[in-house]
Parts: C-alpha cells; structure tokens; sequence
C-alpha cells in the first residue's frame, strides 16, 4: 500500500488544500470573496451616505461603520492570506518535502556523449513514428508524411513504414472495419478476422439495432463458430444471441474497450507481418531505465555513507533485474571459476567433459598450458590442447 | 507482484519530484504576487479613507466625500478582478496536482491488478512525458502571431497526446526561450528580464549570474564599439560590484582601451592545425621562431598583456552564462539540471547492454550457394530485438558500462556442433525442418544446418552441453 500517495491525495488534494473541496474553495478564493463583500458594504454605505448625508448624526455613524467595516475587513484579508500560505508550506513539507529524497541528477554518472544526441533524435522519431503516425493530422498518407516531417522532422523513410498500419487504425476508430477485414483475409488472420466481425456485431447491438445484428451473425459469423475447431469462438456469440432474444442491448463503453482490444491486436499482428518493431527501442531502454533507477538510488545512497566510489570497470557494480522478455536478447554466459561474462578476447572454451570456462580461467588451471589440470565441476583430467573454443549462439 | 519488477508507487511519486516540486513554487509564486498586489492596494485604501474621514468631518464636503468614496469603491472593484485572476491561477495550479495525482493512482491500480499490459501501456505514456520534457527543452520555438504564444515540437507533441496537465512545460518552455536568446541570437534582454524578477532567489544563493550577465552586456558594448554606452553601462551597472569582483572589472575597464589591438592579437594567433595539437597534448605553446624584426621589447609587453583580456572576449562565455543560468532556473523549481530523458536512457542502457551488444551475427555468416537460404536466415535469425543494438541507440551505448551479470543466462538444451557452435537443440531442428518445407534444401531427417557456417551436420554429433 502506498502511504506517500496516500496522503498526497486523501489528506491534501481531497481535503486540507482546500477551505471547502467540494465547492472548490480556497483561502485565496475566500479573500476573493472577502473583497466583493466589502465593494457590497461600501455600496450601501455610499447609499446610506447619499440619504442621510444632510445629518450632521448619521454622517458621524456613516463615517465610524465606513472605518469599522475597512478594519474588519483588513484583518480578515490577513487572515485569510496568512492561512493560505500557512497550508502551502504545510502542503511542501509533508508531500513535496518528501518527494525529493534523493536528487535525478546524482545517479547521473555515466553520460550520454553530447556529440552522439542527434541519434538519439532519431530514435525519438522512430518512437513517434511507431505509435503516433494515426495522430497525424492529414486525409491521405503523403499529408501525414508531411505533417509528420514539419511538426517533429520524422523524415519520410522511418514514418512510411507505419502509414498504412495509421490509415487502417483510423479507419477502425471510425467505425469503418473493412480495410483491416481484408487485410485479415489477405494475411490468413482468422482469430483477428472474427474479432473484428464480432466487434461489428457488437456495435450494431449497441446501436440497438437486433436485427441487422442478428443477420450479421448470420452471415459473417455463424460459419466460423460452426467449425469444431473454432468452438471456443461460439461462446461471445452465444451470449450477443441471448441478448437479442431478451431484448437487452450492450454499453457502448463495452463496444470501445473491445475496440481498442482489436486495434492493438491488428497492431501486433501487423508489425511482426511487416518486421516492424513491436515496442520502439527508445521505450525498451527507458522502461530498463525506470527499473533499475531503484537500484542505482540505492547503490547512490549507501556510496555516498561508506565512501565507496563507482567502480572504474566498464561495468555496474550491481545487478539489474530485468523482466524476461528485456533481458534474453543474447546468450549470457558467466565463466563459473572467474564469475565475469565472457567476451570476444576472453572466450568460453568446452573441456572434454563438456563443462565450460572461459579462457582467461583455462590459462590460470593450466598454467598457460603447461601442465594438466582436473575440471573444477568434475574428476575428468584435461589439457589445455583437448579444450575447444565453443560459441553460444540464441535461436529466436 | 507484476512479473515487471518495476519499482513500487511511492518511488514513482520520488523519480517524478519535478510535477510535484513546480506546481508548489508555482503556488508560492502566486501567493506572492496576490499578496503584494493587496499590499499596494491596501496601503492605498488606507490614505483614501484617511483623507475620506477628514472629509466626513464636515458637511460642506458632502460632494467631495461621495466623489472619493466611489474612487474607493472604484479601486476595490479593480482589486477585486486582479486578485480573482490570480485566485484562477491557483486553481489551475491545483488542478495540475490533483491531475497527477490521479495519473499515479491509475499506475497504483494496474500495479495492484497485476494488469501487464496496461502498465506497458502507462510506461509509454511516461516515456512520451519524457520525450515531451526534453523536446520542450531543446526543441526550436516558433511564436504563434494569432495568439501570441510560443509554441515548439514538444508543445505540439504534448497537445497531441491530451498530456498537458502532467508537465509543466509553461516553465519549461521560459527556461529554453531565455537560453535559445542567449545562444542563438546572442541576446541577453530576456536573461536580464529574468534576473530582476528573480533577484531575490539569486540573492539568497549568492549568484554570480546576475554580475556575469551585466558584464557580458558591457563587453558586446564594447565590442560593437559604442564606448560611450559602455562607459555609461559600467558606471550605472557595474561598478556597484567594486567590492565584489574587483578583478574582473579591473579587466572589464582595461578591455575598453586594449580592445582592438586585443583584435589584431587573436588574429595574430590563428594557429594551424599542428600547434593546436601539440597544445592539447602537452598544454603548453609550442615555441615559435619570431623574425627578428618583429621581436621588438614593445610587442613582447604587448603580448604579455593582452593574453589575459582573452577570456573575456572568448565566445564560449555565451555558454557558460546559459549553463549558469540554467543552473540558477533549474535549482529554483528544484527541476534536474540535465534531461530526465537521458538520465533514463543513461540507466537503460547500462542495465541492458551485454558484451555481446553491438556485435551483430550477421558478419560471422557465411554464404550459402542458394541466395534464398541466406536472405531466410538473415531475415529470420539474424536480426535481434535487443534495444541496446538498435542503430539509433547503440552510439549513445558507447561509453557506458556493461550490465552486470551474476549467473549466465542462456538457452533451454544446449547442444555443441563439431565447429563449437552452441545452439538449443529444438530450435536448431526446427530450423532444419523450416528450411526444408520452404524447399531451400534437401537435408535429410537427421540432418541439421547450423546456420551461422552452413555445415550440415548430423544430429547425433549434438554433444550435450553442460554450462553453469
């Protein structure tokens, strides 16, 4: 459970900011009102003054209300500013105060080379491109191309590859499925092809027409149920079928979601077709970024306590947990005598006994090949001319 | 437990300081200007009233009396629309908060649920805020004539993603407008400008940016020659700081007698290639052989002299004044100074990047007689999602570390070719068998293709392998 969130919103954003949250009423918007009640007051004293101004008496009341009701309301202005600033700074030292416990800045060790930014500028245009070509304001793919390059300088050649995916999208979104059916059909995607004629069916209930929906089935979807292969299909269709024999209709929040479940599976389906990454670059390695970020806080706070520096290897000092499908790119492999990865100039060698070490290992055991040496896993004795230099290679 | 190991809510929360920090020295900023506004009014009403009172004393005035309290009236009415205005802001200010707040609730609700794919889907849109954040910081700025409002590629970026509300690119956008003046335009109007409305906070942090900008005014003076604006720029501006940089404005006036010969020197010193290198290795000038003639004791002094004027002409002072002023403005909203986004990709990058990155297997291929086997295997084999060896991230990869690894990870049943090439056994069958059913070779059911070398091999020459 988070405390930190927690407070923010339910004692501060809910509650304490606020004189009155519901009606959105702060200390400031109170002196706000503070100062129309005194243009309200000197008004009617303006009046008073207006009537009664002949009496030398009433004047003298008029001019003693005038002094009270300026005093009053100066005290109360003060008040209320006090009290706004009074709760601001309460707010900064219960929720800002402890947000800042440690600083972006500090785990900033190892920069990004300057001269090396304009990669990174296509990289972030390759990200854009990836996922928001569809926003691109235009009719026809050579417009978005165009918008594209004039607001953010994609160049053509990275945003072309998604137009067609954008143009489809967008046709998804609105209403019109037909583009991205043929392209099913074309591309022998049956799972996505009955999403989509079911999604169809679906709005059309919603739209409260049973009938169309009901022909629908009928013609589109009733010979894929029909298989025995497909019947887990049959299940969602039976359920829109019993709906129109009740009467009942379907919520068009149910008719979105189902949408946006489709266009991210044509998204799916379309970038392996077409080779085309399923996640850009730039989101793999930021995701990676906010994972190890508590890592490298931690590692920042205890280096900054026991005066360790960063280590002047090329290499973290601490392991980063990745979640599999960012860490199994490439075959790792960790030499199991000297515990580091092997590379191209230490490489992993196979002794007879097919166990593995790496190189630099090999040459320590054997005394840089002068002598025999026992595997370290098992009893099998080896020479350094029996081991094979071997070499890991990841099928996808 | 998700399966992302991302961190928790409240590290979120940490790692965004920066839409919690602003908002709140937004919300001070307001209360000041709110509360100096009904200071002025306020001592104002107070001399109106005096003056009313006295007027009331007597019957006579009874004119004037109404006259000057409708000018009270009048004055309030004012008051009351400007401080409204502000009282706006400030509901703006807190419907940003209660806006991030709720974004990191929605981030609370999918992390509770377990819901992978919809934390994917919030990370991207954190990666946008990021790509938003640094492209509002370094992007071009347009002015928008309808409106009058600067606009840039990160704006438009922002607006398009509906994420205006989790950034506060307003503040942004006024640190790169002050920075792109400064380094493209050489123009220190909107730097001095920020200055004075923020003299008090670069007061407290004893500041020299406030000096160094007032000096960097004086020395364009004197470059474009106008020495009486100069003199009068040092008299009214500078030399209140006597006591404090007494060094640099006694080279500040020098620069004003010395400034063309100081001209002719650097032009004197163009140096070829060659001593530039020898000076960026050994740092020190390398020794030149003067004519004769021009070995005079006048032009030895001179020298001597005029070296020491050179860092106060030196065109990178336009660069230092805006990391300074950088600085003064990120430290002020406590904003990071360097880019968040390429902190991010910084510690990305190092958490992913393996020995092997970089190193793509397509240069240890060796082509096979049928051209249809290798454009299969390189289109189906060679090719690896990994990010870090994307062609648009690997040179940012350069010189940051490698992760570090503590157990190796590899593949399910790995088996030795007689080459000593490693693969895992199903994979490299079914491999075989594809190859096969495309009809690009004839192998024969227990044969295999490795296809890095493309030797056929048989598959009882798989010796298993045991790596730890």
């Amino acid at each position: 459970m988070s405390s930190l969130l927690e407070t923010i919103d339910q004692q501060w954003v809910k509650s304490k900011l606020y004189i009155d949250k519901d009606e959105r009423r702060t200390h400031l918007g109170k002196c706000v009102e503070e100062v129309h009640d005194f243009k309200i007051q000197l008004k009617k004293l303006k009046a008073h003054l207006l009537k009664h101004g002949s009496s030398p008496q009433k004047r003298l009341v008029i001019k003693e209300k005038l002094a009270k009701s300026h005093k009053n309301w100066d005290s109360s202005m003060k008040k209320s500013l006090n009290s706004s600033i009074t709760t601001y700074r309460k707010f900064s030292k219960a929720c800002v105060k402890p947000l800042n416990e440690f600083q972006l800045d500090s785990v900033y060790v190892n920069k990004i080379t300057p001269q090396r930014l304009m990669y990174l500028d296509r990289a972030i245009h390759s990200h854009i491109a990836r996922y928001y070509t569809n926003i691109a304001d235009g009719a026809t793919s050579n417009e978005m191309l165009q918008y594209l390059n004039s607001k953010y300088r994609i160049p053509s050649s990275i945003a072309k590859d998604y137009v067609e995916m954008a143009n489809i999208i967008n046709e998804m979104k609105t209403g019109n499925l037909n583009t991205c059916i043929k392209w099913c059909q074309e591309n022998k995607l049956e799972l996505l092809h009955f999403q989509l004629h079911y999604l169809h069916a679906m709005s059309l209930l919603s739209e409260n027409k049973p009938m169309d929906c009901y022909l629908y089935i009928q013609k589109n979807l009733a010979l894929t149920v029909g298989k025995s292969s497909q019947l887990r299909m049959a299940k969602p269709v039976s359920k829109l079928l019993a709906k129109i024999v009740i009467g009942e209709t379907i919520p068009a929040a149910m008719v979105q979601s189902y949408l946006e479940t489709c266009v991210e599976c044509f998204t799916k389906q379309y970038c392996l077709r077409n080779k085309l990454p399923l996640h850009s670059a730039l989101f793999l390695v930021v995701l990676s970024g906010v994972i190890g970020f508590q890592v490298f806080t931690k590692y920042e706070a205890i280096r900054k306590v026991s005066h360790v520096d960063w280590s002047t290897a090329d290499e973290l000092p601490f392991h980063v947990k990745l979640p599999p499908f960012l860490s199994n790119y490439h075959p790792v492999f960790i030499c199991p005598v000297l515990k580091e990865e092997t590379t191209k100039e230490n490489p992993p060698f196979s002794l007879p006994c097919h166990h593995v070490l790496s190189k630099k290992s090999l040459d320590k055991l054997s005394k840089n090949g002068t002598c025999n040496f026992k595997c370290p896993y098992c009893p099998v004795m080896s020479t350094k001319v029996k081991t094979k230099r071997v070499n890991f290679l990841k099928l996808p | 437990m998700t399966t992302l190991n991302e961190p928790g809510v409240d590290f979120h929360l940490k790692l965004n300081q920066q839409q919690f920090n602003i908002p709140s020295e937004l919300l001070n900023r307001n209360w000041e200007k709110f509360n100096t506004l009904y200071d002025t009014y306020s001592t104002e009403l107070h001399g109106q009233f005096n003056i009313l009172s006295i007027l009331l004393e007597n019957s006579d005035n009874d004119q004037q009396s109404i006259e000057k309290l409708n000018d009270i009236i009048n004055s309030v009415n004012v008051l009351q629309k400007r401080l409204s205005q502000l009282q706006d802001n400030e509901l703006t200010i807190l419907e940003r908060i209660e806006k991030r707040v709720e974004y990191f609730r929605r981030f609370e609700k999918l992390r509770n649920d377990s819901n992978n794919d919809g934390l994917l889907k919030w990370y991207r849109s954190y990666t946008d805020l990021l790509i938003a954040d640094y492209l509002v910081r370094h992007g071009s700025n347009s002015t928008d004539y309808k409106s009058s409002t600067i606009t840039n590629s990160g704006i438009d970026f922002i607006k398009a993603r509906g994420l205006e509300d989790l950034i506060d690119y307003d503040v942004l956008i006024e640190a790169n407008k002050v920075s792109m003046e400064l380094l493209e335009n050489k123009n220190l109007g909107p730097l001095l400008e920020w200055i004075i409305n923020n003299s008090s906070h670069l007061t407290e942090k004893g500041s020299h940016l406030q000096f160094q900008a007032l000096l960097q005014e004086y020395i364009e003076l004197v470059r474009c020659s106008d020495y009486k604006g100069a003199i009068g720029w040092f008299q009214t501006q500078l030399s209140k700081f006597m006591n404090v940089y007494p060094r640099e404005l006694k080279l500040a006036a020098g620069i004003l007698v010395f400034f063309k010969s100081c001209l002719n020197e650097s032009r004197d010193n163009e140096q070829t290639n060659e001593q530039k290198l020898f000076q960026t290795y050994f740092r020190k000038q390398i020794y030149q052989k003067h004519p004769l003639s021009t070995l005079s004791s006048n032009n030895v002094v001179r020298n001597a002299e005029l070296s020491r004027y050179g860092p106060l002409l030196d065109r990178d002072r336009w660069k230092n004044l805006n990391e300074m002023f950088l600085h003064e403005f990120y430290s002020l909203y406590k904003i990071s100074y360097h880019d968040p986004l390429l902190i991010y990709i910084s510690l990305g990058i190092s958490s992913l990047k393996t020995k092997d990155c970089g190193h793509p297997i397509s240069t240890q291929l060796v082509s096979h007689e049928n051209e249809k086997v290798n454009d299969y295997i390189k289109s189906n084999f060679v090719s690896t999602d990994c990010p870090v060896c994307n062609p648009d991230i690997l040179p940012l990869a350069e010189n940051l570390p490698f992760a570090h690894h503590i157990q190796s990870s590899l593949f399910e049943n790995p088996v030795m070719l007689p080459n000593g090439n490693i693969y895992d056994s199903e994979k490299l069958v079914s491999l075989s068998r594809r190859l096969n059913k495309m009809g690009y070779t004839e192998l024969r059911e227990n044969q295999v293709m490795d296809p890095i070398d493309k030797s056929i091999y048989a598959t009882s020459d798989f010796v298993k392998m045991y790596p730890t």
